[in-house]
């Protein structure tokens, strides 16, 4: 017993989506699920990566170090998120049933 | 130096262009063109706001007192927007599902559209605003004060006209009408404008730094950690608690919440700005770093690092470059002004005014179309001049003397308060408007008094004395060590305790109270936002009123011909030509909704109750889409139980039809033997029956022999065929042989008997070996002799001596019969051993049908016992029958 406008609908408007669903583990073929679940990890991967306890390990404290490593790995873990969700916010989108 | 009236006229003229972007963008958006105003550029350069002059000038600041600390208020917001798919796309969806006006209104319209909740936001919201943006007027000040080379004090006049001016573009621009969805296209191609503007004007002063002051890029490098030692450490606590209050701000900032949620015009853009606005915010945070380098290893001792951006290219004597970075400056400020003071009128017009103007409306009786809407209006722009004016008076009483960065991270603080209630309000159904109250009220005092009463160092309410050793000399509770904590950051100190009460309170009140139905009705919707359709929920709040009573309070907050649009069209759907539409439960939600756009959900709430009187919600319906979670949840399980019930029956069938596929290939290779067998009697018989009747002249003896060898054959293909009906019996009804107790011993004799009988003429003899004498069985003594008969036959027949000598012994021990039958012959050859008691398979050189074995062993196993080729020394066969003994009490 749908009636219209049932919250159910949504699920069926996903119909065509998981149509283009593609095998998973094949080469050059993509799970949305899959990429929904980097889309979760990919903050979580970001937090972590900036605590402090791994940002301690490029901590130093002699003068003459030229580039203060820790800056260079907060840098550098920030540029690799931007890459990251570039790519993944492209291809979720493509996945997603959104208007 | 710059004179003062060249800035002055600058700045003017700076605005001006500014008027103009946005009318133009006005323009455009009324006349429906204007792609790019709705382009996901301009929505991640709209979210740019949240760099104010707080970044442009303070972020260097920051970054030479504290170190790489600065870049946490832009790492905060990259992992939040990275993290876009799962909080800030469900928060977009919810917002656009419920034409929601603001973050008050969010939290509102989520807690059972309560008008309290709005009211408590919207205070907090304007409480933690005002230090933010008397950071904005310092900030111009300040740069004002460096370009034109003023007196140390700060000028307040400064301030004064930056406040009136950006309170004339946002009343001009902000508050020209009531749009449905409060999107302000000119406003947001301004700031879009502006974003480009600071983002570069940063940009060239950090190259200035690098190529104009240092020796390039390599020599920042070298010099960075002489520079700057602080950039080699972080500070855990305040890292930690830096990057929770930035992620907090870039959704729960009012004005971010506008920019993000409020001014979104489709859910594409977020993903566009997922990872465009982190870009921005990377550029502008590396571009920090070697102006703070440059800086402090150019100027001298005691110079404001807050305002290296401007001094820098001054110093140097680069006029154009600094005239620029003030304008970066300029527009970081203004544009954070504007967008604020938008935000925060929204906010206290439809939460605050307008419940009051409707009831103060309804006093007098009179209810002219569009009333309402000129009063939202009026108020807005009156609150727009009221909160810059406190944002002034907040940047008098502080003299702004601190750190710019330490005041902003003072309304960060104070705007984290909505998190807890946000957070849960998407996400859990069961906080209740109670629990959010409880965290919203007891969070925020607690950060007023820990961090917001301190910043005024003892010239409001708190004396210097108070804060310093607590109120009334109580160590406990100093505002910046509650309980006797010491040499704490006051920032870790206040966020901890703040953040920590709240959502303490959230959840402990939420489990404690119960929801009113529309909460109920409102957290499924909110929480379910991606599963449930707003337009289901529409037609569940049941409530009749009079269509004209609708119309004119629509034209009240409308204006009279939006109103008449809309009023049109939902007659039109409903079929009718002229006149107004029915007022169904259906078509008095989307009034409402409509109206929400403009005076948020409470105030859209409870005027068009007040017309239509209240009203009930289907509480069936309610349950319905309540429980849609639970009951989708029900239904994968229940599917899945079942996925997993025929998967295990589809294996049961896979291996009954694997079985039945070996057994149909046995009955094929059965049949195609059989039908062998037989066709070679048959043969000869055919053969021989044809010669004896094409030639009469046949002579008797040949005649006899051929009859004779058709009679044989006959009897052979007679044989044959009762050994298949034999084996087709058995095998249906094994059990069914009637059976007695019986002595084995007298089958045996039986058998050698009858197979004594026929080698008359051969040279086989059978010889007697021990015998037992007597073993009761329980059996049948025909089929038993049958058996034995056959064993006899086979060893006889399959037997390559030329003296074949058969051997029979007997003997029993306490609970089993044994029969050995064994040969002279060549024996059983390896490859036969397994098949032999197969159907149809015979030794390699024997001639037979090959049913013997078989049928043999069927019959012995239904009488319980086995036939089995053992293996004994010497030549030859031994086939061992054992068969159980039969004790006459035991029944069968």
């Amino acid at each position: 017993m749908n009636p219209p406008g049932h919250p159910l609908k949504d699920r069926a408007a996903t119909g065509p989506v998981s149509k283009e669903a593609k095998v998973p583990g094949v080469k050059g073929h993509r799970d949305p699920s899959k990429l929904r679940d980097a889309a979760l990890i990919l903050p979580i991967a970001g937090i972590l990566l900036l605590m402090p306890p791994i940002l301690s390990l490029f901590e130093t404290d002699d003068p003459d170090a030229g580039g203060p490593p820790v800056a260079i790995y907060v840098f550098g873990v920030w540029a690799l998120l931007i890459c990251c969700s570039f790519w993944l916010s492209r291809r979720l989108y493509r996945d997603s049933d959104d208007r | 130096m710059i004179s003062a009236n060249l800035i002055v006229f600058i700045s003017l003229f700076y605005v001006a262009l500014l008027f103009g972007v946005a009318w133009y963008g006005d323009r455009q958006a009324k006349q429906g063109g204007g792609a790019w105003l709705r382009s996901p550029i301009t929505y991640t350069l709209s979210l740019s706001v949240y760099c104010t002059g707080w970044t442009f000038y303070g972020a260097v600041g920051s970054a030479v007192r504290n170190g790489l600390e600065f870049a946490t208020i832009y790492l905060g917001p990259t992992l939040v927007f990275i993290g876009w798919w799962w909080f800030i796309r469900k928060v977009v969806r919810i917002g656009r599902n419920h034409r929601i006006t603001s973050i008050a209104d969010m939290l509102s319209s989520r807690f059972g559209k309560s008008n309290t909740v709005a009211v408590v936001a919207t205070i907090a919201a304007v409480i933690a605003a005002t230090p933010y943006i008397a950071l904005q007027l310092q900030s111009v000040t300040l740069s004002f004060e460096a370009i034109v080379g003023g007196s140390e004090r700060l000028d307040t006049t400064v301030a004064f006209w930056a406040a009136t001016g950006m309170a004339a573009f946002t009343i001009l621009f902000g508050t020209r009408s009531l749009d449905e969805n409060e999107r302000h296209y000119g406003v947001v191609a301004a700031i879009a404008a502006e974003a480009v503007i600071k983002l570069i004007a940063l940009i060239a002063v950090g190259l200035f730094a690098i190529y104009g002051i240092s020796g390039g890029l390599q020599d920042v490098v070298d010099n960075a950690a002489r520079a700057l030692p602080s950039l080699q450490e972080i500070s855990p606590p305040r890292w930690v608690t830096l990057l929770f209050l930035a992620g907090a701000a870039i959704i729960c900032l009012p004005r971010q919440f506008h920019v993000t949620v409020v001014e979104n015009s489709s859910e594409r853009h977020v993903a566009t700005a997922s990872w465009l606005f982190p870009c921005y915010l990377f550029l502008t945070s590396i571009f920090v770093l070697p102006i703070a380098i440059a800086g402090t290893s150019t100027m001298p001792a005691g110079s404001n690092p807050d305002l290296f951006v401007l001094t820098l290219p001054l110093s140097n004597d680069n006029d154009a470059l600094a005239i620029f970075a003030f304008i970066g400056g300029f527009s970081s400020a203004t544009s954070m002004v504007i967008v604020s003071t938008i935000a925060l009128s929204t906010m206290v017009s439809n939460h605050i005014v307008a419940p009051l103007s409707m009831w103060f409306l309804s006093q007098q009786g009179t209810g002219r179309s569009g009333d309402v809407l000129r009063v939202l209006l009026n108020t807005r722009r009156i609150s727009i001049g009221l909160i810059l004016t406190l944002g002034f008076v907040y940047f008098r009483f502080t003299g702004g003397s601190d750190a710019l960065a330490s005041i902003g991270l003072i309304a960060f603080c104070g705007v984290a308060q909505f998190l807890p209630s946000l957070v849960a309000g998407v996400t859990w159904q069961g906080a209740t408007r109670s629990g959010a109250l409880a965290g919203l009220i007891g969070g925020f005092l607690v950060w007023c008094y820990t961090l917001l009463l301190p910043s005024f160092e003892g010239t409001l309410i708190m004396s210097a004395d108070a804060v310093a050793h607590g109120p009334f000399g109580i160590e406990m509770l100093k505002p910046q060590g509650l309980f006797g904590a010491q040499d704490i950051d006051p920032l870790v100190h206040a966020t901890v305790w703040s953040i920590g009460l709240n959502t303490v309170l959230l959840i402990l009140v939420s489990l404690a109270t119960r929801q009113s139905i529309l909460e109920r009705l409102q957290s499924a919707l909110f929480v379910n936002a991606f599963r449930s359709e707003p337009a289901y929920a529409m037609g569940l709040v049941q409530r009749s009123a009079a269509s004209e009573d609708l119309f004119i309070l629509a034209q009240r907050i409308l204006g009279a011909g939006t109103a008449k649009t809309m009023f049109d069209s939902a007659a039109r759907e409903q079929g009718k030509l002229t006149g107004l539409p029915d007022a169904t439960p259906n078509f008095i939600s989307r009034l409402e909704q409509e109206l929400a756009g403009s005076v948020g959900a409470a105030s859209a709430h409870a005027m068009v109750n007040q017309t239509s009187g209240g009203g009930t919600i289907s509480l069936d319906a309610l349950m319905e889409i309540a429980d849609e979670a639970a009951r989708l949840m029900a239904t994968t399980k229940a599917l899945e139980l079942k996925s997993q019930e025929a998967e295990r029956t589809a294996a049961q069938l896979r291996a009954a039809n694997q079985r039945l596929r070996l057994l149909d290939s046995q009955k094929d290779e059965f049949l195609s033997q059989v039908s062998h067998e037989l066709r070679t009697p048959m043969a000869s018989i055919r053969s021989f029956a044809e010669i004896l009747e094409s030639t009469p002249e046949l002579d008797d003896a040949s005649r006899g022999r051929f009859a004779g060898i058709i009679q044989s054959e006959s009897v052979r293909l007679t044989r044959l065929l009762n050994d298949i009906l034999d084996l087709k019996f058995l095998e249906d009804d094994a059990q069914r042989i009637p059976s007695h107790a019986i002595d084995a011993e007298r089958s045996v004799d039986k058998a050698l008997e009858v197979t004594e009988g026929t080698l008359a003429d051969s040279p086989a003899r059978i010889v007697q070996g021990r015998r037992c004498g007597q073993a009761q069985v329980y059996a049948n003594s025909d089929r038993l002799a049958q058996v034995f008969i056959n064993l006899l036959s086979n060893a006889i027949q399959h037997n390559a001596s030329d003296t074949p000598v058969i051997t029979v012994e007997t003997r029993k021990d306490t609970n089993t019969y044994f029969v050995e039958i064994s040969d002279n012959g060549s024996g059983v050859s390896a490859t036969d051993r397994d098949r032999i008691f197969e159907k149809m398979v015979r030794g390699e050189k024997s001639r037979g049908v090959g049913l013997g074995l078989p049928i043999s062993r069927q019959i012995v196993r239904s009488f319980g016992g086995d036939i089995e080729l053992i293996d004994r020394d010497g030549p030859g066969a031994t086939f061992r029958v054992t068969l159980p003994l039969h004790t006459p009490d035991e029944a069968p």
